[in-house]
């Protein structure tokens, strides 16, 4: 009986593990690579650390790293390209940043990104010369940069 | 007349080629004397107005010398202004160093110019957008004796409403204008105000001036009074909030905030202001010492409301904004009209995630000789999932009065217990039920007029029950 009830705690344990490595893997997966970020092609840089990309969507920095100036557009609240991205680059959920937003509106403080479909956004980045937004990587980024988003 | 005329041509002709060299930058003195003749026949138009333009004699061997020697000074100028702009442009190759045996090298074609970045040129800034902005709360609470406590009252009160609207505006690309309007209403009378209104000019991204009736930085809460969302209960903690004087709404003055250091994970933040504060204040111990002092047999108990003046004080706070933790320390001082110097100090802590909330914040205040508040408190919550979170808080108060009248210690002291459930209907609606346990009349006490030969027969401990929903948009 001993090593059957072994053998049974031993497979609960290993599928609870397993489950918690898949839903890891999917969280992992959610952010890394299920979004890309695009940039207006007179933007020179070539690359973005996670940070910096957090500050300038939260609007704690109005400018990039060579001195250009950002502006950011998000894609709507309920967009699964959008809670990839708030988990990879600003380690919360999109939840959780709606409800930093609210605190920086009702504070007076500052207004989040505009909210735009994905189409607009692309739209918006290519007519502005600081734009700066994520999108699908499937997206048709043609007349944009695509930069990296380093850790 | 005529060498005149051909020193005339000449200046033409030289001001031309210097006007031209900008635009043919790289290129290389070709034939001397073709190039100056391919350059006189283009300056010819431009000095149509002289008389050079018209057919001249052939010169004579005086005139020619003079022109020749002209054209010598010309050419020395000309080279004088290549070998500058040479410098200007840095390390090119000089005609002048190549071998003179050499063909002057001609430059390829320059590749397409890259984009030019927005800051050479004309920085193209953001300009916020209007926005209109709005919240709502509205509460229902009761209380189980005759003690009213913060949205609580004996018969139930109803009309806790609380709704406004908050507009902001951008001015010009780095200054943006804000006004809060908002309508509330509670026990049977309705105000409408005009909460905040300030301007703010965000010089770069470590400070932004602010001017006018601005919220308060102090805590975790003055800058969301009336944002039912921000908050796990309905009404904020009354031991900072509620009358004790620590916290107060809003400053009218000027101020300053902004970053004050980034790191990696880490960014500590900072508020600083001038000006003037409005004390709302709840404290029957007070208005019962008085009243003792006056021979009075009834007290009437309200709150009040105090200017301070000659204010200043401001809030540092360190966060790490991608784990929720935050917390800081606060304090601010003025001059109360009746009292002397005032000053409330304060501390905080907050680790928000998606899933778990934890908040704590110390205070004091205190009136040099007269009087003195401390609250603390500690609330948690637990989302168990997209809508259901139960949540708590423990809070504390108590006060210290400098009278030789002797005041209950009910009357001096504060304790609320509280328990909740919250349903999120998403981040930006929720209700909210929730249950307290006060002991102590520092704050839940009866309002209006009150024999003071009952002050020991009141109940020192009282329950409340609250019903509420808020949102915002």
């Amino acid at each position: 009986m001993k090593p059957i009830q072994t053998i049974t705690r031993l497979s609960m344990v290993c599928a609870v593990v397993l489950t918690l490595a898949l839903q890891a893997g999917q969280v992992f997966a959610q952010g890394r690579g299920a979004y890309k970020v695009v940039v207006n092609s007179s933007i020179s840089i070539g690359s973005i650390s996670r940070d910096e990309l957090s500050r300038v969507f939260l609007k704690k920095a109005s400018k990039l790293h060579d001195g250009h100036s950002a502006m950011p557009v998000d894609l709507p609240a309920s967009s699964g390209i959008r809670d990839a991205f708030s988990r990879d680059v600003h380690g919360k959920p999109t939840a959780a940043v709606e409800a930093y937003w609210q605190q920086q509106v009702f504070s007076g403080r500052e207004v989040p990104p505009a909210e735009k479909s994905e189409a607009a956004a692309l739209d918006f980045v290519r007519s502005n010369s600081n734009g700066i937004a994520y999108v699908s990587p499937a997206a048709d980024t043609e007349g944009l940069k695509v930069i990296n988003v380093t850790d | 007349m005529h060498a005149k005329t051909r020193f005339l041509v000449a200046i033409s002709l030289g001001t031309a080629f210097l006007l031209g060299i900008p635009g043919a930058i790289g290129q290389e003195v070709k034939k001397e004397t073709g190039a100056n003749t391919e350059i006189a026949n283009a300056a010819a138009p431009a000095s149509s107005n002289a008389p050079a333009a018209a057919p001249a004699a052939p010169p004579s061997p005086e005139e020619f010398n003079e022109l020749k020697e002209q054209m010598k000074q010309l050419r020395a100028l000309v080279q004088d202004q290549q070998a500058q702009l040479a410098k200007l442009r840095g390390p090119a190759p000089s005609s002048e160093a190549a071998p003179a045996t050499a063909p002057t090298p001609v430059p390829a074609p320059a590749p397409p110019a890259p984009p030019q970045v927005a800051q050479d040129t004309v920085e193209e800034q953001p300009i916020r957008p209007f926005k209109i902005g709005g919240f709502a709360n509205w509460a229902y609470g009761k209380t189980n004796n005759i003690n009213e406590y913060d949205l609580g009252t004996p018969q139930g009160r109803y009309d806790n409403i609380d709704m406004g609207l908050i507009l902001t505006l951008g001015v010009l690309p780095s200054v943006n204008a804000t006004a809060q309007v908002s309508f509330q209403s509670a026990d049977d009378h309705t105000e409408t105000d005009v909460d905040f209104a300030f301007v703010d000019w965000r010089i770069n991204d470590k400070i932004t001036i602010r001017g006018g009736q601005v919220k308060n930085p102090f805590g975790l809460y003055s800058e969301y009074l009336g944002i039912g969302t921000v908050y796990p209960f309905n009404d904020v903690p009354q031991s900072i909030y509620g009358g004790t004087t620590i916290g107060k709404e809003f400053y009218r003055g000027v101020g300053a905030s902004g970053t004050a250091f980034t790191t990696r994970k880490w960014e500590g933040t900072y508020d600083l202001f001038f000006g003037g504060l409005l004390n709302d204040e709840l404290n029957p111990a007070e208005l019962i010492s008085e009243a003792v002092q006056n021979g009075q047999s009834i007290v009437t108990i309200d709150g009040l409301s105090e200017p301070i003046r000659q204010a200043f004080g401001g809030r540092f706070t360190i966060a790490r904004p991608d784990s929720g933790l935050r917390f800081g320390i606060n304090g601010n001082s003025g001059m109360s009209p009746d009292k002397g110097r005032q000053a409330a100090v304060g501390a905080f802590a907050s680790y928000d995630t998606a899933k778990y909330l934890l908040r704590a914040e110390f205070g004091h205040a205190f009136e040099a000789g007269f009087v003195h508040f401390s609250g603390a408190y500690v609330e948690a919550g637990y989302k168990i999932d997209r809508h259901w979170q139960p949540v708590f808080r423990y809070e504390w108060a108590r006060q210290g009065l400098v009278t030789p009248v002797v005041i209950p210690d009910s009357f001096k002291s504060h304790r609320d217990i509280a328990g909740g459930l919250n349903y999120w209907v998403n981040p930006k609606a929720v209700i909210k039920f929730s249950y307290h346990h006060v002991d102590g009349n520092m704050l839940s006490v009866p309002r209006g007029d009150l024999d003071l030969a009952s002050l020991f027969a009141l109940p020192k401990t009282t329950d409340m029950a609250t019903f509420g929903l808020a949102f915002v948009f």
